[in-house]
């Protein structure tokens, strides 16, 4: 079953990105696209397309924090779901990303069945379904 | 130059006694701050440093041996199912059919072997996070390396007394280069990073329950 939702992925790890693309295709989501930093994720989500934004935190040039904070902003695009995705794991930090919008907080290392809970409370009415997700815990 | 000379009648100083005054104060003050610098960066920015190396060391050898481990687990099974095909093929068999138990016997153990791979392929793919965690905490340190870089130069630059160099230097901007909670830590290393940290995704999932996340 192929899920229909538009993920932008944003890290600026290339290996990273290419790994979390590769766990999203196995859960089904086949519709993938990447950005290296929020100046690049920008233009991408104005374009209007993007159903999900999943982004690291620790970036040079705008972290991630910024980025959400920033989508958070826009009128068009502003109550995008926006999952963090990140090695950040001080307590405080979690708060700010809470109190700046995140709908949700991934911390590295992670494994393929959190980024499904995930995404599956965020879009309830396109479960993805794999058997990689189940057995891996 | 009208105004020097009406000045060096005032007062018992004169405006060139005064001007080599202030030159020594700022080579001291400066003199100072690079040495407190330079003292901050020996008892805690190096050895944090250290720590992350190490840190990175640990990382990378646990990913390698992760990953070749994963992969001494699968050559057995791709070895078996490359066997098990060779057997059943008409090649070396005087019938030439394999009978049904025997496709059926391949057919289940082959799919339970390659559902095996499949797991630990996935595995391998997981385990080559260690770049992107490793590639952060690298880059904290490359930071450092840049501010002693940038310290060490304003130090040598006060070594010869040349009161015109000491007035030009000023000190590295560090504060610009220090990580705080927005711009980002990285990966929390053992013995370097102190402070509440949440331990499990389950700390991280509560703490945003809170704020009906």
């Amino acid at each position: 079953m192929s899920k229909h939702i538009n993920i932008l992925v944003v890290d600026d790890y290339s290996t990273m990105r290419r790994i979390i693309k590769n766990i999203l295709h196995e859960l089904g989501y086949r519709n993938v696209q990447e950005a290296a930093d929020g100046n690049a994720a920008l233009p991408i989500l104005a374009g209007g397309t993007i159903d999900l934004l999943v982004t690291d935190w620790n970036m040079p040039g705008m972290p991630g924090l910024d980025l959400l904070k920033r989508v958070r902003e826009n009128s068009s695009y502003g109550s995008l779901p926006v999952l963090m995705l990140t090695a950040e794991a001080k307590r405080e930090q979690i708060v700010e990303a809470a109190r700046a919008g995140a709908s949700g907080y991934i911390i590295k290392p992670f494994t393929p069945a959190t980024l499904k809970s995930k995404i599956d409370k965020l879009f309830p009415d396109s479960p993805a379904v794999s058997s990689v997700a189940a057995s891996g815990s | 130059m009208a105004y020097r000379r009406h000045a060096e009648c005032v007062g018992g100083e004169s405006v060139d006694g005064l001007r080599e005054i202030t030159a020594d104060l700022s080579k001291a003050l400066s003199r100072f701050r690079v040495e407190t610098r330079l003292d901050e960066l020996a008892r805690k920015n190096v050895p944090d440093a250290r720590h992350r190396l190490e840190h990175v060391l640990q990382m990378t050898d646990s990913a390698a041996h992760r990953t070749l481990d994963l992969v001494e687990q699968a050559y057995p099974l791709a070895d078996r199912i490359v066997e098990r095909a060779a057997a059943l093929s008409s090649n070396g068999r005087a019938d030439i059919r394999p009978s049904g138990p025997e496709l059926e016997a391949f057919l289940a153990e082959t799919t339970s072997d390659a559902g095996r791979m499949r797991e630990q392929l996935s595995e391998v793919l997981l385990a080559q996070g260690y770049q992107d965690l490793t590639g952060q905490i690298i880059r904290g340190v490359l930071g450092l390396v840049t501010d002693v870089e940038a310290t060490l130069e304003r130090l040598m630059a006060l070594a010869p007394l040349d009161s015109v160099a000491i007035l030009e230097y000023g000190l590295p901007d560090v504060l610009a280069c220090s990580p705080d909670s927005s711009t980002g830590f990285g990966p929390v290393v053992p013995l370097v990073d102190a402070g509440p940290v949440v331990d499990r995704q389950s700390d991280a999932d509560a703490l945003l329950r809170e704020f009906g996340r």
